[in-house]
């Protein structure tokens, strides 16, 4: 690669450290537990040598929360009190689970198979050789066995799927 | 060391409509064009606006279902018409609790030593989904609206999460929704670097990047020839650049012909 980048910029803004939220956030997550708590999941690297990556080098979070930081670095500033520390680590932010349906394009797409089936999948896979393939076969066999195409249509619909009209329309929207 | 690229680039700001999602899809798309696709984006917005990006109805969290290790990798990954693996999210993220954070981010660092993946997150930055994704990531990609005076408020949170858990990712900020009327943009811009913060890339206002939603993709796939996505590429080899000198993944990257930097000049 024949281009330079320039150095790296700032870690932050300047103004930002005096900022209450700075240094409300600074202390908002505890510090690392002593045993990682993530179980090793399928895709977890399991057995590989550690590996000269940043992320191995973060150090720990040993010695709590990152509050000491903040007042190292701005030590001229009262800290909040411990209370106010408290209620904002604790306090999971209102969810908002009110977002519009969909407000952009029509979705083409759905989610499926669902979390549920996937991790089943997975677990029988821990136990047996099996190609997504097959299953994938069985399944459209299931659901086209004794099922007329407008049937199929409609069980499509009924898992939310809007089943548009192909062009040119052979025949009537069922 | 894998020499496949590899790394976690998260997406992030604490304010809402700054162009994360818009960024999120067009660094992944950018990268791709350059030659290092990603493995996967990963949606860890409870909004779930990546996952409708990319043409999806939001159902399931997978995201969530990953990082809780219920699920493998491979069985989070859902098609694009980009080419580029979804990780789709669901709303049920805005109901991960703080207790979850640590063991998500260290589940993400994992995935970030053999995969890349792009990351967007929701404003909401110290909810316990997008900590992990500030705290996992090896570049912290963070987008600055150049259309009103939002700056100062977008990211004492960020800034203050990473002082507090002592981690410290290449952070690249980058201006977007830049347009050419010069009073604002060039006030803002000099306020912004009067602060010691640099903008690596100035990303234009276009319509290209509204238009993209409708290609279910990034604007880098719907309108390759716009501003908008010519500045998006330049800012996905910079970030790789700082990637690479964090991980030491392989080149791979076709720089190709220089981009020309845009004609808004901090000092006027
Ligand atoms: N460069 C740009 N030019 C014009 N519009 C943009 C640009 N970047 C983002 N937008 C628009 O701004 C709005 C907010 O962007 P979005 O990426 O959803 O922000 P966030 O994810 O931070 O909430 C969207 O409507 C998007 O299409
Ligand atoms: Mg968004």
């Amino acid at each position: 690669m024949t281009k330079t980048f320039a150095p790296t910029p700032q870690r932050q803004p300047r103004s930002v450290g005096g900022d209450p939220a700075f240094r409300a956030a600074a202390a908002a997550f505890p510090a690392e537990p002593a045993v990682p708590a993530a179980p090793p999941g399928p895709a977890a690297s399991a057995g590989a040598p550690p590996e000269p990556n940043a992320a191995a080098e973060y150090p720990a979070d040993a010695g709590g929360s990152g509050g000491a930081v903040a007042d190292e670095q701005h030590g001229a500033q009262p800290r909040a009190t411990g209370g106010a520390h408290e209620e904002r680590a604790t306090t999971v932010p209102p969810p908002t689970l009110s977002f519009a349906p969909a407000v952009l394009p029509e979705s083409k797409m759905t989610i499926y198979p669902g979390v549920t089936e996937r991790a089943r999948l997975a677990t029988i896979k821990t136990h047996h050789r099996l190609a997504e393939s097959i299953v994938a076969e069985y399944a459209l066999e299931e659901l086209f066995r004794q099922r007329t195409d407008d049937d199929i249509a409609a069980v499509l619909r009924g898992r939310g799927h809007s089943l548009r009209r192909a062009r040119p329309a052979p025949r009537a929207d069922p | 060391m894998t020499d496949r690229p590899h790394g976690i680039i998260t997406v992030a700001s604490g304010k809402g409509g700054s162009g994360k999602t818009t960024s999120a899809l067009a660094i992944a798309g950018a990268l791709k064009k350059l030659g290092v696709a990603p493995d996967a984006v990963m949606d860890l917005d409870y909004g779930a606006s990546l996952t409708r990006s990319y043409g999806y109805t939001p159902s399931e969290g997978f995201s969530e279902a990953l990082l809780d290790g219920r699920i493998g990798f491979a069985d989070a990954l859902h098609d694009t018409n980009e080419g580029i693996p979804l990780i789709p999210a669901s709303a049920t993220l805005a109901a991960v609790e703080k207790g979850r954070m640590h063991a998500w981010r260290d589940r993400l660092r994992e995935l970030g030593r053999e995969k890349l993946i792009v990351i967007d997150t929701s404003d909401d930055v110290l909810s316990a989904p997008v900590a992990a994704a500030i705290l996992a990531a090896d570049v912290l990609a963070i987008p600055t609206p150049l259309t009103q005076k939002a700056y100062a408020r977008a990211y004492p949170e960020i800034a203050g999460l990473l002082a507090g858990q002592k981690h410290n990712p290449e952070q690249v900020w980058f201006g977007t929704m830049v347009d050419q009327r010069p009073a604002l943009t060039r006030q803002l811009l000099r306020e912004i670097a009067e602060d010691g913060v640099e903008l690596s890339v100035l990303i234009p206002r276009g319509i290209a990047a509204d238009e993209a939603d409708y290609a279910a993709g990034s604007v880098v796939m719907a309108s390759p020839k716009s501003k908008v996505s010519t500045a998006y590429v330049e800012l996905a080899t910079m970030i790789y650049a700082r990637l690479r000198r964090l991980t030491g993944a392989a080149p791979g990257i076709d720089a190709g012909r220089p981009t020309r930097p845009l004609p808004v000049a901090v000092n006027g």
